[in-house]
């Protein structure tokens, strides 16, 4: 239903990436285009992912957020998600509030469905960016892929007990082909490491601290939001 | 390019109306101010289009509401002015005693009536409502045919297509940034004041922030419909009903987008009322006309508080005829459990824009959220007394179930506190279980506004609430004390949080306040009525 | 010309003497952690501590300010670790957290003035900060943490 692409035209990502970054898109197929059948979908039709994920040489993860953050923590659950499928540590994710743009499906955060429209892209990019880091670890190595494991961010050969940063593997992963859909393996819940925790939200601090900007706060001209805005919690424990 | 400069908007007082004139001498000698800018009046359909107005615009914010206060605008009014809460009322509830347009029907409701067996009738209304905390705001900088707007949106993208269209530039020259939004509620999803913004920087030629005073929100939102609702039932022996009718009529979201526009969508007649979970052999749902004269938007949990307070107050007081226990007979009359096809009776349901092979109308899983909201509270042991009494009421919506209980004390003066409520969900799968229950811990204190104090009306148009004094919310020592949720464990795929927590609590609330003082609550708010 | 501090700082102001300390705080230093949210003392989301006491910034005008000490939110602690700002981290009391800025100035003169306040202590001067996303019972929860009372 959903697709995963590496993206590489990414202009419209406001320069959030770096050009060494490993950058995946996934799209998220509207219900109607669902009830529809897959097939009814014109093949020209613009790809239009609603979610963004990048992996930079320094080894961050940046995730794309495109829903608005008004209390209910959305900012943060959803690239939670994300990062527990890419098995990514937090404290090296960064999450970048997305421009209003149509390339990202809809941002309308309304109807209570961020999670439920949601949260099965945000679990396939994760997954499918996960394999690729475990199968450029395999060619690094020249292992096969399935005697390597994803593990808190780095990509483990238990046979060699050697190991390799995500942000090591960027380069080569990038050069992967996206896996198809039924070469992913999820999680099971046992093995979720954000998922069905009560992760505080990467705004709690900055709110706490009267830092939090909101409409009613910004500036102009010349004034961009501060990037410190969002900032993983684990980065201001 | 020069700095930012600030503006404070002169709505019309009738939405819709026009500025007929202005003297603005007193206003520009305020210090700090710089200039005044009349806005258009937007041409129908409201959509988000400014709403026009006199916006002063000043060195800073203060002197931007000074300047405002010194405006002396006349207004024509518009045919808005016709609208009189009161009066509107009447013709809702007088619809809503008629034979309506079906939305749903099972068996023969009109036949099980003519049996002549024991009936009950009620009539159930809910007022306007409004309110973020953090009120409308945005900035907006133009230049060389570009805009960029730093704005608190729910939706960035329809921010673009009203900013495109209010300067007629393409939509791809609108760069909108997201901020934290200080409250959404639905509010936030219609970017009227940011349009504002881009308009302003464009005749200022400087970047240009809106900032709407808390007066402006509450006279100026898209409020939430009023709603107007009769409900019969005729019941056997042991009370349980053997038809039920219920018809709801109120002024539809769609007159946003189109004036004509004087039914329910089936969106909307989809939050709570076609998709009623009672096991009855006949049903009839129907859906009068009402034509908008404010604008009508989304409000958290939007068509489900109107539909759930009518239905579950009902189906309490049906309870309360038959002298039976409230949680015993909400079991019994959702009866088996079963998914409802609602199709087959007619309906055309949306279910929230999912399948209902993934999310069914599982009248199973509402059972289970009753039967544990009302183990985790106690429900069986409780002791109710003259002036303090617990209440139930069970929902789905946003395909999460919910059920609250909720303890009620009405002292000798008839003042209401909750010290407790327990709210009982079943959301499927649950990705931060902190964050879901905060959730439903805010929607009982937002249902608690609906149910106690929340009220906005109008007279000749003009809406007669302006702030926190006379549009109260609940207060810490208003809220309920403490409310516990209880979730289901489930691998069903996730479904809604941020609003299902809302509608059970108004009818709980009520449904415990006929056991602690005999008064059955039909209108909201309560603080309209005297409890003792 | 008035003179006041603001978070330690010696600031000056030669504007509208009414007007309210709340925009100059917002507008003229830029300090936005000190909310707008009715301009009539009705939601406390400006509350901010002149000379040490909770007060209403939007109520407040220039021309009372001279000689006081305002703090706002920014200037609570340097690093947000006031234990009124810790224990609201622990409970995870913000939503939307528009109000927070204000729940907290006001908290944290309470406990300055008692420091082992009751439920009944805490409502009567909680009460005046509205919040719209309800999270009131895990700001009692924050402020007894805080308090180290039960």
């Amino acid at each position: 239903m959903n697709r995963v692409e590496l993206v590489s035209r990414r202009n419209f990502l406001g320069g959030v990436f770096s050009a060494g970054a490993f950058v995946l898109g996934a799209k998220v197929l509207p219900f109607d285009a669902l009830a529809a059948g897959e097939s009814a979908e014109p093949a020209a039709a613009a790809w239009n992912p609603s979610v963004y994920l990048g992996l930079e040489p320094d080894g961050r993860v940046i995730i794309i957020a495109h829903r608005s953050e008004m209390g209910t923590g959305i900012r943060t659950v959803l690239p939670a998600v994300l990062a527990d499928e890419l098995e990514a540590d937090w404290a090296k994710v960064r999450i970048e509030q997305a421009l209003g743009d149509a390339k990202y499906g809809s941002q309308n955060t309304d109807g209570s469905c961020s999670i439920r429209d949601f949260y099965d892209a945000m679990r396939e990019a994760g997954a499918t960016a996960r394999l690729m880091m475990v199968r450029a670890a395999a060619t690094q190595w020249g292992v096969p892929a399935n005697e390597c494991k994803a593990q808190n961010h780095q990509v483990v050969h238990a046979g060699s007990n050697r190991k390799i940063g995500y942000g090591d593997l960027v380069a080569l992963a990038a050069k992967q082909p996206v896996p198809k859909k039924d070469e992913l393996q999820y999680k099971s819940p046992a093995e979720f490491r954000y998922i069905g925790k009560d992760m505080p939200v990467i705004d709690r601090d900055q709110i706490v601290n009267g830092k939090g900007i909101y409409g009613i706060d910004a500036r102009c001209p010349g004034w961009s939001m501060p990037r410190s805005n969002i900032l993983p919690w684990s980065a201001e424990k | 390019m020069p700095g930012m400069v600030h503006a404070s908007i002169e709505h019309p007082p009738v939405v819709g109306g026009k500025v007929k004139s202005l003297d603005d001498q007193e206003a520009l000698k305020v210090k700090g101010v710089l200039k005044t800018i009349m806005i258009d009046t937007f041409k129908p359909p409201y959509l988000f289009q400014p709403l026009g107005g006199v916006a002063v615009i000043a060195e800073n914010t203060w002197a931007a509401m000074q300047g405002r206060n010194k405006l002396k605008v006349t207004w024509e009014a518009g045919e808005n002015a016709s609208y009189n809460s009161d009066a509107y009322k009447k013709a809702l509830q007088e619809t809503a005693r008629k034979p309506c347009k079906v939305a749903r029907n099972l068996g023969n409701v009109d036949a099980e009536f003519a049996r002549g067996g024991r009936t009950h009738e009620a009539e159930y209304y809910v007022p306007h409502l409004a309110c973020p905390m953090e009120p409308p705001a945005a900035v907006a900088e133009f230049k060389d045919g570009r805009v960029v707007v730093h704005a608190a949106t729910q939706n960035p993208q329809a921010v673009q297509d009203a900013v495109s269209k209010a300067l007629g530039i393409d939509k791809k020259n609108v760069e909108c940034h997201v901020t934290l939004l200080g409250g959404g509620f639905g509010r936030k999803s219609k970017p009227d004041y940011v349009a504002e913004a881009a308009l302003l920087s464009k005749s200022m030629g400087k970047p240009v922030k809106v900032t709407w005073t808390r007066e402006d929100d509450v006279r100026f939102d898209y409020y939430h419909a009023v709603a107007a609702m009769y409900l019969k039932a005729s019941v056997d022996e042991k009370g349980r009903p053997t038809a039920w009718l219920q018809r709801s009529v109120f002024p539809s979201l769609m007159a946003m987008f189109n004036p004509a526009a004087n039914e329910g969508s089936a969106g909307e007649l989809g939050m709570g009322w076609t998709d009623m979970p009672f096991d009855i052999p006949n049903i009839r749902a129907e859906n009068g006309q009402a034509k908008a004269h404010v604008r009508i938007g989304w409000l958290r949990s939007v068509a489900n508080i109107y539909h759930a307070f009518g239905i579950h107050s009902f189906v309490d007081e049906l309870a309360q005829m038959s002298k039976r226990d409230p949680v015993e007979y909400l079991l019994d009359v959702l009866g088996q459990p079963r998914k409802i096809d609602l199709k087959a009776q007619g309906a055309n349901y949306q279910n929230y824009g999912k399948s209902l092979d993934l999310f069914p109308v599982d009248t199973g899983r509402l059972r289970r959220v009753i039967e544990l909201a009302a183990e985790k509270s106690g429900w069986a042991n409780r002791k109710p007394s003259k002036g303090h009494a617990w209440g139930i009421a069970a929902h789905r919506s946003f395909l999460t179930y919910v059920a609250a209980v909720v303890e009620v004390e009405v002292d000798d003066r008839g003042k209401i506190s909750i010290p407790r409520v327990d709210i009982a969900v079943d959301a499927g799968r649950v990705i931060n279980p902190d964050r879901v229950r905060s959730q439903f811990e805010g929607g009982s204190v937002f249902g608690t506004s609906v149910a106690l104090m929340g009220e906005i009306t109008a007279a000749n148009g003009e809406i007669q609430q302006a702030n926190f004094d006379d549009y109260p919310v609940a207060r810490m020592n208003e809220a309920p004390r403490v409310t516990n949720v209880h979730m289901v464990s489930s691998d069903a795929p996730p479904a809604g949080v941020g609003e299902p927590g809302v509608p059970p609590i108004p009818p709980a609330i009520c449904n415990a306040i006929f056991p602690a003082t005999g008064k059955r609550i039909r209108e909201l708010p309560i603080k309209k009525h005297k409890l003792v | 010309m008035i003179t006041l501090k603001v978070n330690g700082v010696s600031r000056r102001f030669d504007g509208d003497p009414d007007m309210p300390l709340l925009w100059f705080l917002r507008d003229l230093l830029q300090l936005t952690g000190t909310k707008y949210g009715c301009g009539a003392g009705l939601c406390g989301a400006c509350t901010v501590h002149v000379n040490g006491s909770a007060t209403r910034s939007c109520l407040t005008p220039m021309s009372s300010t001279a000689g006081k000490n305002v703090m706002t939110i920014e200037g609570l602690s340097p690093a947000g670790t006031h234990p009124v700002q810790q224990a609201w981290k622990q409970v995870n009391a913000p939503q939307c957290g528009y109000c927070q800025s204000g729940q907290i100035m006001q908290a944290a003169a309470l406990l300055k003035q008692k420091p082992k306040p009751s439920d009944a202590d805490i409502d009567e001067v909680m009460k005046g900060i509205i919040c719209r996303c309800g999270t009131y019972q895990r700001i009692r929860q924050a402020i007894k943490l805080a308090a180290g009372v039960k």
